[in-house]
């Protein structure tokens, strides 16, 4: 029997749990496509200029949820990685979490590879993966990281 | 969303409340009092229902709750139902403390927003979307969708929270 039929019922169940369904109904993100082990969602997005948008994820999914998704910023008419300068603006928070880096994932401590990174998901148990996490756990983390322009948005116009 | 499994057509109802640890859904029967959403919540919550209260996200004034639900009015909308009409607010900063009241239905964002705008912190706009909020005395950033009333039980109706800088790459906070 193959070690791939628990992952894709772990995935599928995160899929269907009414945590993730409520993000959905809320407008918080959306599925885009999956076949196991690729998993694309669309999260939605406040632009500096309080605009709203959204961003793709390509999330991969082997050995989950045992081993951390690989998550990557998407370009999903090209699939391809989203090219640099198309990347979500705003604080350093979010500029650094969307960067350039070494393994091209998105760098916050619950990815595969950026966890692993000079050990910082060590530092940060609470955005740190585990086998207990499911992936509306990183969904929350990007959505409040990608409108957390709607903050900053506010004081501006309220000045 | 109507659900005809079983021959019963139901309405999904997004909750929040006292006692219930994050959202959840709900299902009622067609045709029900929005006093069947309240029902629902205190026993998740376990609570007793008499005196509790039914608001919508981020409204401060209760709804009626001999109002029939209808599907496309609460679709996507989160109730949150509590026996506090209102939770004292206090935010602490670097040394100071402001406080406010909100309705347990307010989300953590709003509470957000008040506390870095003029009226709170004034803090730099170049700064403010680093800013989440904690729990007093916590470093965990609390999510910005959640609603300040999962936080406090009745009939004790204060809340206060830290304002912190969240976490940014390299392993470091800044």
């Amino acid at each position: 029997m193959s070690d791939l039929r628990p992952t894709e019922l772990a995935v599928t169940a995160d899929l269907t749990s009414a945590r993730f369904r409520i993000g959905v109904k809320r407008g918080h993100w959306r599925k885009v496509s999956y076949v196991f082990p690729i998993l694309v969602i669309a999260v939605a997005a406040v632009e500096p200029n309080g605009n709203s948008t959204e961003y793709f994820f390509r999330f991969e999914l082997t050995g989950f949820p045992g081993t951390a998704p690989d998550v990557r910023i998407w370009d999903y008419a090209t699939d391809a990685l989203l090219a640099v300068d198309q990347r979500p603006k705003g604080s350093n928070r979010v500029t650094e979490a969307f960067k350039s880096w070494g393994n091209q994932t998105v760098y916050r401590p619950w990815d595969r590879l950026a966890g692993a990174h000079n050990n910082w998901s060590s530092g940060y148990p609470d955005l740190a993966w585990n086998a207990k996490r499911d992936l509306t756990f990183i969904l929350e983390d990007l959505y409040g990281l990608l409108t957390s322009n709607t903050t900053a948005h506010g004081i501006r116009q309220a000045a | 969303m109507q659900n005809t499994e079983q021959g019963r057509d139901e309405i999904e109802i997004l909750v929040e409340g006292e006692g219930l640890a994050e959202v959840e859904a709900i299902r009622i029967p067609v045709g029900s009092a929005a006093s069947e959403i309240v029902a629902a919540v205190a026993v998740k919550g376990g609570f007793p229902v008499e005196g509790a209260i039914l608001f919508i996200e981020d409204c401060d004034e209760p709804i009626d709750l001999a109002i029939v639900v209808v599907d496309e009015e609460v679709s996507g909308k989160v109730h949150h139902v509590h026996r506090a009409r209102k939770i004292e607010v206090g935010v602490f900063y670097q040394g100071r403390r402001i406080e406010r009241r909100f309705a347990p239905s307010t989300r953590v964002q709003r509470v957000l927003d008040w506390a870095v705008s003029r009226d709170g912190f004034n803090i730099d706009p170049a700064v403010a979307p680093e800013m989440e909020l904690a729990l007093h005395g916590q470093t965990k950033p609390l999510p910005k969708s959640a609603h300040i009333g999962r936080y406090v039980r009745h009939p004790h109706c204060e809340l206060d929270f830290d304002l912190i800088r969240g976490v940014v790459p390299n392993g470091a906070a800044l």
